[in-house]
């Protein structure tokens, strides 16, 4: 009986620490429970976004989930899975990826971030069209109207001034 | 009697404030060029409406005014014309943001222009990663021209120099004059500003480039933004982490460098630049801040060591020391999220860091706050006393101190220098006490009233777009009187009372 209890805590604490172990959080848990998440391996999803910047065998990428963008630090060989970066012209690619947390990472002068384990491209990027309103246009071409009369204006009581 | 202003005055002031609006438009046509450059069509269109609304709205003034010779402005004159010149130009600069769709509304829009123009660095913007570079660079664009003040715009190229030129300078927040002649000061301050940023952007650059990893084009947008938001102690940046986004101690080292050299004196530039360096030692600013900038690192590294929030000495000096040098020059760049503050960071740390933004740097720079002289001035008033009690009743006891020229302490500078001190704090405790009234606790809505009545941009978590409409208001004036300091806006205040109730 002893044994059959001691085999279902370890069974239950090998869950629990395998649900700690990688837990799904969104940057707003990271920074609000960032003491709880503290050495934790956890799943991030989100958009890359700026510039991939490359340090040697790693590189820094931004991931905004929504909320925040979060800095994790990737090894080389994950990144060539990325193709966009998320910007004006595109959306980047949206990524899922597994690594550790550190509320103050002691490698990286004490930022907040993950160090990536493994990464996948769950959704990729595409460009993003551009599109431009008729209404745009209307309202321009009305100031410019008014424009053109004040500056008639303008030049007419100018002249007025000098005689 | 309230005597009520003449058309005379009214036309006066439209004069000016369409030859300041007209400045102001002319200069939407950089973030043109710059979208042009980056393929983007839409906010070409966007800023297009808003050059031709800016430059509509001053041909309108100036049409209105219809002044046929050249008038001298009187102190009122150019008092009003600086302060609702700005609120004009708020609402001229919000345009083409609100155009961009980033914004959720136009209060938003007008919140993040005078955040802009007033060097505060608070955002409303929504999905900043996504923004066009041409938007983000005006919003930057519009950091350079308030710091270095709209009418200094105006009065270098479109303002013949005169007393009235002074009046409009005086009115922006500035009460020393570099050169004998107002507009050569403008012109002054604006060779400086250039020749900086040019510097400011290459160091920026090169580490941006070879440091953090960007692109060189990116690099190029990246230092350019933020040497106009580290010079003029701004705080607005390219990407949503603030300096976060770089991860790179050379870029953070570099952006310290650039927001100190901006939180420097005018004048005491001019003196740099004439060879008298000694100048920058002994200057009653720079002591004063060299002081309060030790002591706040003080008070805050004490907190943050006994509360092990920072692990090692590189990550307290990362992430402790730079926001109190970040908060004390009033620019509000941050590589911390702005939650961690009150999740993470003690309350000595910080009482620390609103006591920074609080008081600010120097005076005829581009921070805000109370600033590095007047508390310099009541500190040594408050000696001068101290001394007079331990000395013989017939003693006769005189400071002197050295503010670009060596000067006796009197009463006169005593007295303007607390009162704009009580003013300032009771600005602050205003933006405090409307917070609270919103719902927030105390401590981050006195952060937050500070950072943004001291005009820094350090932000608690306050400022986001779901806050109260009427604390944005709120903001928004504090962010316009602590930039003006007040008097202007005070005036501006008076004309409307005399235009409705005058006889």
């Amino acid at each position: 009986m002893k044994q059959r209890l001691s085999f279902c805590l370890a069974v239950v604490v090998v869950f629990l620490a395998l649900g700690r172990w990688c837990e799904a959080a969104s940057s707003q848990e990271l920074i609000a429970e960032a003491k709880l998440f503290d050495g934790a391996r956890v799943m991030y999803d989100g958009e890359v976004i700026g510039e991939v910047l490359a340090r040697g065998d790693h590189a820094w990428i931004n991931v905004y989930d929504g909320n925040n963008a979060v800095s994790v630090w990737v090894p080389a060989a994950l990144l060539e899975k990325i193709r966009h970066t998320g910007g004006y012209k595109y959306a980047g690619d949206r990524v899922r990826l597994h690594g550790i947390f550190h509320r103050s990472c002691p490698e990286h002068g004490g930022t907040l971030d993950i160090h990536a384990q493994d990464l996948l491209v769950v959704e990729p990027g595409q460009p993003v069209i551009e599109d431009l309103s008729s209404e745009k246009i209307l309202i321009l071409v009305v100031l410019l109207g008014v424009l053109i009369c004040l500056l008639m204006g303008r030049i007419f009581w100018m002249r007025r001034a000098h005689k | 009697m309230i005597l009520k202003p003449q058309t005379l005055d009214i036309r006066i002031i439209l004069h000016f404030l369409g030859k300041i609006v007209l400045g102001f438009g002319v200069m939407m046509v950089l973030p043109v060029v710059v979208s042009i450059m980056f393929g983007e069509i839409v906010p070409v269109v966007d800023f297009a409406i808003g050059f031709v609304a800016s430059i509509s709205t001053g041909t309108l003034c100036i049409l209105l005014a219809r002044l046929d010779k050249h008038m001298e402005m009187s102190w009122m004159h150019g008092m009003v014309v600086v302060s609702f010149g700005w609120l004009v130009c708020m609402f001229l600069g919000a345009i083409p943001l609100y155009l961009s769709g980033h914004w959720q509304s136009f209060l938003d829009a007008c919140f993040e222009s005078m955040s802009g123009l007033a060097t505060t660095g608070l955002t409303l913007v929504q999905d900043l990663d996504h923004l066009s570079h041409g938007a983000n660079f005006w919003r930057h664009l519009m950091m350079f021209l308030g710091g270095q003040g709209i009418v200094v715009v105006a009065l270098s190229f479109l303002v013949k120099g005169g007393s009235g030129a002074f009046r409009m300078y005086v009115g922006e927040g500035r009460d020393e004059k570099i050169l004998p002649n107002v507009v050569e000061t403008a012109k002054f301050i604006w060779l400086v500003s250039l020749v900086y940023f040019g510097l400011g952007t290459l160091l920026l650059v090169l580490c941006g480039y070879f440091s953090v990893g960007l692109s060189l084009r990116e690099a190029i947008f990246h230092g350019a933004c933020i040497f106009m938001a580290a010079f003029d102690t701004g705080g607005f940046s390219p990407q949503s982490q603030s300096i976060i986004y770089y991860q790179s101690w050379l870029f953070e080292f570099c952006t310290i460098i650039v927001m100190v050299w901006g939180a420097i004196n005018f004048n005491l530039h001019y003196a740099i630049w004439n060879g008298k360096r000694r100048e920058l030692w002994k200057d009653v600013e720079i002591r004063t801040f060299m002081i309060t900038l030790s002591l706040m690192t003080l008070l805050a590294a004490i907190a943050l060591v006994k509360g092990h929030v920072y692990g090692d000495l590189a990550s307290l000096g990362r992430r402790g020391l730079y926001q109190i040098i970040s908060a004390h020059t009033t620019t509000g760049f941050s590589t911390i999220y702005s939650q961690q503050f009150m999740l993470e960071w003690k309350s000595l740390a910080l009482l620390a860091i609103i006591l920074a933004m609080g008081m600010g740097a120097s005076i005829c720079s581009t921070t805000g706050g109370i600033k590095m002289l007047r508390i310099g001035l009541i500190g040594k008033a408050f000696r001068e006393d101290i001394k007079r009690f331990l000395m013989p009743d017939s003693s006769v006891v005189s400071t002197k101190f050295h503010h670009l020229k060596d000067m006796f302490l009197d009463d006169k500078l005593v007295r303007s220098a607390a009162l704009m001190t009580i003013v300032y704090v009771l600005v602050y405790l205003f933006g405090t006490a409307a917070a609270c009234f919103a719902g927030y606790p105390l401590l981050e809505s006195l952060f937050e009233s500070t950072s943004a009545a001291g005009n820094v941009g350090l932000s608690c978590g306050i400022t986001q777009v779901g806050m109260p409409a009427f604390l944005k208001g709120v903001y928004i004036l504090q962010m316009w009187a602590g930039r003006l300091e007040f008097i202007s806006i005070l005036v501006l205040g008076g004309f409307i009372v005399s235009y409705i109730r005058g006889k």
